[in-house]
């Protein structure tokens, strides 16, 4: 019992811990840096298999096959204390990714962030890997209560941080350990001799347990949050403003999707795309600060000011061409202009789709309107309702190429496809974004939507759109039939001096008028790719301009990437030759942490093999490619599934719970199945697992369209019954692996050395493949990781091997069941 | 002593430009900044004399927090508190070469910062008044300035969105705090023929400038890359051909 509890209690810990870490880095950061950071922190489970290759699971004074309760009690404490100790040094160390590229000494911080990490990972990965050892011919329940134990640890703070915040979840990470270090207390009052009891291990971890309990109790209180408040960098948004003078924040709210952050402020203000013909003043405007970051605005739109202001915004061309709207739908990511824009078009029927429930209340109350609390997406599928105006604002993070590794699902073909179909035949979508150079947003969005229009059955898809910028922003327009008055679109652009990228109809000199660029960059560019389409070479066009821009799709939502690998030198000329602009690149960091995790990967593989290489017991090398197969594979398939739920449920943290919960209790369930009915062999389970895996992809793909249109809770149940198949079948081959293909404790620990790395490059290599090629080549990558295992396994019958002559039994610290002395050994 | 040989460790790896060896050392400045003027500078395309002067003349490295100084005039921008930066030394130039100076000049500045680009402005014109919202880098760089002996220079905390009413009109405004519009107020405290500058972008990866001109009723913008954006479209993309 105490390994699995043991295993359970850690497993939680670490999976808590490590949702907790992405929240906590996604508010005092950015999520490049959670990526990095975590990512590598995550070897820490690796490396207690490098480590116990090299040191054994015993001492030599130990009898072999020797497991007391000490073995599993003190590292539970030990990953209890390590994860409060992390949680502290990380508040206390001034680590900014900002500040990462320019100032040495961050690098410094960051490898202490490091270290600090991994520990928690590592004396996890420990305790369950001496599991393992201890457990060889069955594997199947303490995979059971790995698997279990993480699902919970996802769930947990799902669950629990809107009600009690972010710091107390560090506690209950760091309190459930603590139940299993709990149980070796006995051990030390069963000891037989006074000089045993004198000694000074016992109190020492009696006096420990109480420290850490006290420290992680204290951390579920008010007091703790208010004595350790996450710190955020001093370049984030919300830094800067509560700088201002009277500037203040009035209400925090914590949830899984975000914090929330709401600041008055009287020098808070916000328009985007606002034409210098506008001379009076802006109304005054609250502020929304999701993550401390990407602000939304709420605008006092009952003041004298108003909302007359938008009408001079570029945003407004799309009300201005269709009038005055019945209906507008506005899609906010953040931002909050639309509101003023379709106020000061006075439409009739307003309506606002966010999934943030707690942005949804606010943005509601404030402006008393309907406000849906779904996925953009999902809204769109399911809703009979045609619209005259759909906005579309999302101006992005703050941190320049931090959107790369965003996926948005709405401004692929299909989600702009979904918009198109539901505007009323005279409505128009709006879509504000920055305006970037070398042009790159505006063209793939040009493109794109034209692509949207060829599949709403358009002819002419060029007429039916419109693209205006000034300085800095840009406003693409898009009507179901060619836009009925160009003029008026033109007239709209000349009477609040703004200029045309594109326009049907429009000369060359509307185009660089207003805000005059050294060329009318982002007009040419569209003429050339429309030149490309009218002479058949779209692709030629592609592959050769400076950065990818070719339209996005549901299967590579990745829609603020634009790097090119094959340019990347062109690319750093054209930015002026200055090395600090590319390192603020999603996909670089993607790249940089990789090579990273291959470093790490490689020293923890290649320490124990050649330290072991020559001793006996060792298993071969195929033995190590089934682990790193099923390793890889899994961690892909999990992927896989993830970004597929961040499409059915439109948010990242909530799908990774939701999967990660069902994936890993499915898969635990697995591994108790394999315990008992483990005959069944390694290749059809393989084969099975692989088979589950393709038809839950094929079915969730292939049906996708009918998937987003249920309500919520259906698509939840959808995504879980599409991910519990598979997960039973994937969490067959580990535990057969280690009970049928590996002989010994070295074995096993170098197989939970070779997996824990599989799973840590996996996970990074499928950012990369998911931004660069698409989603459907992870799912390629998890058949290719289980064809792997398949290969590692040849030869194999996956019968019992012989029990090892130094088999391990977990001794347990009950007296009467202690077995025979062994010479030598001290009585306890 | 440890943490400095790390430093420098550290630098070798960052070649940005010309480390300051020993920043108590004048010669030592003097010889930074005119390799910084030459080969960050002068070398992108900034001719103006007076602007290569003022960059000359101002030490950027009293500007930046202690521990930065030796790369105060290092080719990339420097963060220094506050959630703030100071600018790339080019981008500096390239701002204050954009204004177009006279002697006679009333210049206003929104966002002091460190104070480093209110003092390059304060060697090409008569007057420049400078505002800061943040209250610890006003109070900073106020006695920064002070202690430099810029007398030309007048600084005031408050929020720069309104400009300074009592001191207008400006012959140049140059805004270097960050905005989503350019604020209607300070257009109208532009003089007729007077020039308004911003950057765009993130400070460490500003790319263009944006230049607003006032003739009469009409109010031009136009974007200055300079340097920071070198065209790979079109007909000049060809790999390795800018």
């Amino acid at each position: 019992m105490m390994p699995h509890l043991a295993v359970f209690g850690v497993s939680f810990s670490a999976l808590a811990f490590e949702v907790l870490l992405a929240r906590l880095f996604a508010i005092s950061q950015w999520h490049h840096l959670s990526f990095m950071v975590i990512s590598i922190a995550l070897f820490g489970f690796a490396a207690s298999g490098t480590v116990l290759s090299l040191i054994g699971p015993t001492r030599p004074s130990e009898p072999a096959g020797d497991l007391r309760p000490a073995k599993f009690a003190v590292p539970s404490l030990l990953c209890s204390a390590s994860i409060i100790a992390a949680f502290l040094g990380l508040a206390r160390l001034p680590l900014d990714y900002y500040r990462l590229v320019l100032e040495p000494v961050q690098l410094v911080y960051l490898l202490a962030v490091y270290l600090m990490l991994i520990l928690p990972f590592f004396i996890a990965g420990w305790i369950v890997a001496l599991a393992y050892i201890a457990n060889p011919q069955r594997p199947g329940p303490i995979y059971f209560a790995s698997m279990t134990g993480s699902a919970l640890g996802a769930l947990a703070p799902v669950a629990l941080v809107a009600a009690v915040g972010e710091l107390a979840i560090v506690g209950f990470a760091a309190l459930v350990p603590l139940a299993a270090a709990l149980s070796g207390v006995p051990a030390v009052f069963s000891r037989k001799s006074a000089a045993q009891r004198r000694s000074w291990s016992g109190a020492a971890f009696i006096l420990g347990w109480g420290l850490v309990c006290g420290t992680g109790v204290w951390l579920l209180t008010p007091a703790a949050e208010s004595r350790l408040p996450i710190k955020s960098s001093e370049y984030k948004l919300l830094s800067h403003v509560l700088q201002y003078p009277d500037t203040r924040a009035v209400e925090s709210l914590s949830g899984i999707r975000g914090r929330i952050e709401r600041v008055r402020s009287p020098h808070l203000r916000f328009a985007p795309g606002l034409s210098l013909k506008y001379t009076d003043s802006l109304p005054s405007a609250e502020a929304l600060f999701i993550d401390r970051d990407q602000p939304f605005f709420l605008y006092d739109l009952q003041s004298a000011e108003g909302s007359g202001f938008a009408r001079f915004t570029l945003s407004f061309s799309g009300y201005d061409l269709v009038g005055v709207p019945r209906q507008a739908l506005l899609i906010m990511g953040s931002g909050g202009l639309a509101v003023a824009c379709a106020r000061a078009a006075e439409a009739r029927n307003i309506r606002i789709v966010q999934p943030d429930p707690h942005l949804a209340d606010l943005v509601g109350r404030h402006y008393g309107l309907e406000v849906v609390r779904d996925s953009p997406r999902a809204l769109l599928a399911r809703t009979e309702d045609a619209f005259d105006v759909i906005h579309i604002e999302s101006w992005g993070a703050s941190l320049p190429g931090a959107d790369a590794l965003y996926q948005d699902h709405l401004l692929t073909v299909d989600g702009l496809k979904q918009c198109l179909l539901r505007l009323t035949p005279q409505g128009a979508l709006v879509v504000s974004r920055k305006l970037m150079l070398p042009p790159s947003a505006a063209l793939r969005l040009w493109s794109t939507v034209r692509k949207a229009l060829l599949e709403c059955g358009q002819a002419e898809p060029e007429r039916c759109i419109a693209m205006l910028r000034n300085w800095d922003t840009f406003t693409l327009l898009a009507t179901r039939g060619p836009i009925q008055s160009p003029q008026r679109v033109l007239e709209f652009a000349r009477r609040l001096n703004f200029d045309v990228v594109y326009l049907n109809g429009a000369e060359p000199s509307d185009a660089n008028r207003f805000n005059v660029f050294d060329s009318p960059y982002h007009f040419d560019e569209i003429q050339r790719l429309e030149k490309a389409i009218r002479e058949g070479t779209p692709e030629e066009f592609f592959s050769g301009y400076l950065l990818d821009v070719e339209p996005r799709t549901d299967l590579q939502p990745f829609s603020g990437s634009f790097l090119k690998w094959n340019r990347i030198g062109d690319l750093y000329r054209s930015l002026g030759g200055r090395p600090h602009t590319l390192f603020l690149a999603g996909e670089i960091v993607v790249a940089i942490v990789f090579v990273q995790a291959l470093a790490v990967a490689g020293a923890l593989l290649l320490i124990p093999a050649v330290a072991v290489a020559k001793k006996a017991g060792a298993a071969g090398s195929s033995e190590m490619v089934y682990f790193l197969g099923i390793g890889a594979g899994f961690i892909f398939a999990e992927l896989l599934f993830i970004y597929a739920g961040t499409f059915f449920l439109g948010d990242p943290v909530v799908s990774l719970a939701v999967v990660l919960t069902v994936l890993l209790v499915s898969s635990g369930a697995g591994g108790l199945w394999a315990q008992r009915f483990g005959s069944i062999g390694i290749r059809p389970a393989l084969l099975a697992a692989a088979a589950a895996l393709l038809l839950a992809a094929a079915t969730l793909w292939g049906l996708s369209d009918r998937l987003l249109a249920l309500p919520e809770i259906w698509r939840y149940a959808a995504l879980s019954l599409s991910v519990m198949i598979p997960g039973f079948a994937m969490g067959v081959p580990f535990p057969l692996g280690m009970r049928f293909l590996l002989q010994g404790p070295l074995d096993r620990s170098l197989a939970w050395a070779v997996n824990g790395c599989a799973s840590v490059l996996a996970s990074i290599a499928a950012a990369q493949i998911a931004i660069s090629a698409g989603l459907q080549w992870i799912l390629c990558a998890a058949l290719l990781g289980y064809a792997l295992a398949f290969w590692g396994s040849r030869g194999k019958t996956g019968k019992p091997t012989h029990e090892p002559r130094s088999g391990l039994r977990f001794k347990p610290s009950v007296p009467n069941l202690k077995p025979k002395k062994l010479e030598g050994e001290e009585s306890e | 002593m440890k943490k400095t040989t790390l430093l420098l460790l550290l630098f070798l790896l960052f070649p940005y430009g010309t480390p300051l060896a020993d920043p108590a050392d004048p010669s030592a400045a003097i010889r930074a900044r005119d390799r910084m003027v030459r080969e960050q500078i002068e070398a992108r395309g900034i001719s103006s004399p007076l602007v290569l002067d003022a960059m000359r003349s101002v030490p950027r490295h009293e500007f930046v927090p202690g521990d930065l100084v030796e790369s105060a005039y290092n080719d990339h921008p420097l963060p220094i508190g506050e959630g703030q930066t100071i600018s790339q030394p080019y981008i500096v130039a390239l701002m204050t070469e954009a204004l177009r100076l006279k002697p006679s000049d009333r210049v206003l500045e929104i966002g002091t910062g460190s104070g480093y680009q209110a003092a390059v402005l304060s060697g090409l014109a008569a007057q420049v008044f400078t505002i800061e919202i943040k209250h610890k880098l006003y109070v900073n760089s106020t006695h920064i300035l002070q202690k430099l002996n810029y007398r030309n220079i007048t600084c005031r905390p408050g929020d720069g969105y309104f400009g300074w009413p009592e001191a207008a009109p400006f012959d140049a405004i140059m805004i270097t705090a960050a905005v989503d519009h350019i604020p209607p107020p300070l257009v109208k405290q532009l003089r007729d023929g007077g020039r308004l500058v911003l950057p765009l972008g993130s400070p460490f990866g500003y790319q263009n400038l944006v230049l607003v001109s006032k003739q009469g009723e009409d109010v031009a913008v136009k974007q200055i890359t300079g340097v920071l954006f070198v065209p790979m479209t079109g007909h000049a993309m060809q790999k390795g051909r800018p």
